[in-house]
């Protein structure tokens, strides 16, 4: 799609974004304010940095300790074989009732799954643009950009049902539906926020979707990639609080779950019985896709992402195209990781030189990171790789014929049309 | 006397390549300032572009080479300091030059600073004062890359207005647009982010948006509703200067 084309298309996004980014300002700026912010940040900031530099050692501890509990763990190197494991787990045609997980879509899981089985979305964001047919536009508030009057358009056109373009009304539907579903289902798939090294898996959620699909169903599946395991309960707190802060501007996330083995009770003669309430068996996947090969590299800042979404609401790309900017990760630090996974052409494609390297991301960002800095140096392996831009290299050319960006004919002092500088 | 001219170590006013090539009359309002505030500075033909957007692009080879060359020009016109009044230059010169140049040693000053100091020690008279609301836009380069907020803010004060914020400012200021190399590339999208800052601007009741960069005149320009100005077009309309 062209950019003129984009441009156009969101315009109306940009409505709802506006009030939403005033909302979610506020609310944050208000819990920030209690806050010693210089002193989370730095200490947010050395929880990444010593479990990514960790990152080997806490894994093999985290699969021992998850193993001892009863969890069965997988390792996927890529997206392919996470959902090669992810098919042998869940037979063909099987309901599945899943939550919202980045990592999950990373994989590839919608294009290969919603044929192959019947996957009901259950965070009411993700449902709602999955019965759109949009895509999601944020990674914590998915469904930003969609009209309360396409919402209920969808709805009636799917289950021939007439509701008021009313968030009330809409949840409420929504929310029937959704438990109807996870009760049939026996599938549950979830992300991970945090995974411990001691062996918790930490999901943080406000609707209650997670709880019931990691509990109802007899199955639980969870998906996540390897840069998700921190030392040990008190630094996936923090996390998750932190997360709650700048993700969406609340104090704290209606509920965190943390899961350490599979449901059971002893109470019949000490006989212990799997499967009392929650999940007879429980599986982890781990994905790395790309994330080892950068561990000890200079890129290895793309992995101290908490995944909290801050830097989008700032970002003034991001605030024009919204999804567009990334690719299964969105704005610039999206371009980064789709980097991290997919390699130097498909970043090129997604919005490389985008970035106006502004930095108000790394300002917001509670770790501090450094994206503009991160973009160029992608931007630099890009250029090696004969990947540019028709502008960019005639910049260069002038730059080195003429000594200055412009070339000759600004000699004459006029305008012009293409002011290649900053 | 003459022992002194061959040690002393010339200062460099290094106007950068917008205000060199395109925006000429903003590159002779800083030689005015700075020569009303009797500083000695000289300026060069050979020096080359301060490699700001080429490093930006990527192109770190390139960027090496530009260093290289501007290292040598101004060892051979003796610069032991520079003064600087573009926002990217600045940076550039003061924060990166030195990561790719071992024997880099010149002290960069921003002429803001400078022309802040002269007006706060009368060395700058100013004959008319402003009046009304005036707004300021930071620029990346000059705000959050290199932490100068306060210099251009007491400098639109002391002119006699009253500077009124944007929603977003300062650590938290909205690009132009432009930067990044987003202006040449991709132009619309550089005007509808353009387009919103102004709308911010507006928003603050402001009859005057000033900025201290010559690309963001450049992207907030095309606007109307909100007169956009380049804080030495404003400084000019208030103070003194002999012809030269």
């Amino acid at each position: 799609m062209e950019l003129s084309e984009i441009l156009q298309k969101r315009k109306n996004s940009k409505r709802f974004f506006k009030k939403a980014y005033y909302t979610y300002i506020s609310r944050r700026r208000e819990i920030l304010r209690d806050l010693d912010l210089n002193e989370l940040k730095k200490t947010i900031r050395r929880i990444r940095e010593d479990s990514i530099k960790n990152v080997f050692e806490l894994k093999e501890k985290a699969v021992e300790n998850l193993e001892k509990n009863g969890v069965k763990v997988f390792e996927a190197k890529d997206s392919k074989e996470a959902l090669r494991i992810l098919e042998k787990i869940i037979p063909e045609g099987e309901l599945l009732v899943k939550s919202k997980s980045n990592v999950i879509k990373e994989i590839g899981f919608e294009e290969r799954f919603y044929k192959r089985n019947k996957v009901v979305e259950t965070d009411c964001g993700d449902f709602i643009v999955q019965i759109c047919g949009e895509s999601s536009s944020h990674p914590v508030t998915p469904a930003l950009h969609i009209p309360l009057e396409k919402v209920v358009k969808a709805i009636r056109r799917r289950f021939r049902v007439r509701l008021k373009p009313e968030p009330e009304e809409i949840v409420s539907f929504v929310k029937n539906y959704i438990r109807r579903k996870i009760f049939e289902a026996k599938y549950g798939l979830t992300g991970a926020n945090v995974i411990t090294s001691d062996g918790f898996i930490v999901i943080i959620e406000n609707e209650g979707n997670i709880s019931l699909v990691s509990k109802i169903p007899n199955k639980h599946i969870i998906v996540a990639s390897i840069d998700k395991i921190v030392k040990n309960l008190d630094d996936a707190i923090l996390i998750s609080k932190v997360l709650s802060f700048y993700g969406t501007g609340s104090k704290s996330t209606s509920y965190i779950n943390i899961i350490s083995s599979l449901s059971k009770t002893a109470d019949l003669q000490k006989k212990i019985v799997y499967g009392v309430h929650g999940p007879e068996e429980v599986y982890l996947v781990l994905v790395d896709n790309g994330r080892s090969k950068i561990v000890n590299t200079d890129l290895e800042e793309i992995l101290y992402c908490i995944g909290c979404g801050a830097c989008l609401y700032s970002c003034p790309i991001y605030r024009q195209v919204f999804e567009r900017y990334g690719k299964d990760y969105i704005g610039g630090i999206g371009v980064l990781k789709t980097f991290m996974i997919e390699g130097i052409e498909q970043t090129f494609n997604s919005g490389l030189y985008f970035c106006n390297l502004c930095g108000s991301c790394k300002e917001v960002c509670p770790v501090s990171l450094d994206v503009p800095e991160i973009v160029r140096k992608i931007r630099e392996i890009s250029v090696k790789s004969g990947y540019e831009t028709k502008t960019n290299s005639e910049m260069v050319e002038n730059v080195e014929i003429f000594g200055n960006p412009f070339g000759k004919s600004s000699k004459n002092g006029e305008v012009q049309e293409k002011l290649y500088c900053c | 006397m003459i022992i002194e001219k061959v040690l002393k170590p010339n200062v460099l006013y290094y106007p950068g390549c917008l205000k060199k090539f395109v925006y000429r009359n903003l590159k002779e309002n800083y030689e005015k300032i700075l020569r009303e505030m009797e500083v000695k500075f000289i300026e060069v033909e050979e020096e080359v572009c301060c490699g700001s957007p080429v490093r930006n692009a990527g192109y770190f080879q390139q960027f090496r080479n530009l260093v290289r060359k501007n290292f040598e020009v101004f060892r051979k016109y003796n610069v032991g300091k520079i003064i600087l009044s573009c926002p990217a230059c600045y940076y550039t010169f003061s924060k990166e030059y030195s990561k790719v140049c071992r024997e880099w040693k010149i002290e960069c000053v921003h002429a803001i600073k400078m022309i802040w100091e002269g007006i706060r020690d009368g060395r700058l008279k100013i004959y008319r004062k402003g009046r009304g609301k005036v707004t300021y836009h930071d620029p990346c380069h000059l705000g959050r890359y290199s932490g100068i907020y306060e210099e251009p803010r007491m400098i639109i004060k002391a002119l006699g207005y009253d500077l009124v914020e944007m929603e977003e400012s300062r650590e938290t200021s909205l690009c132009c647009g432009s930067g990044g190399g987003v202006g040449a590339n991709y132009p619309i999208l550089a005007r509808e982010i353009a387009k919103e800052r102004i709308e911010q601007a507006k928003k603050t009741r402001a009859k005057i948006l000033v900025t201290s960069c010559p690309l963001c005149v450049f992207s907030l320009k095309k606007f109307s509703g909100i007169k956009t100005v380049e804080i030495s077009e404003l400084i000019l309309s208030h103070v003194k200067v002999k012809k030269w």
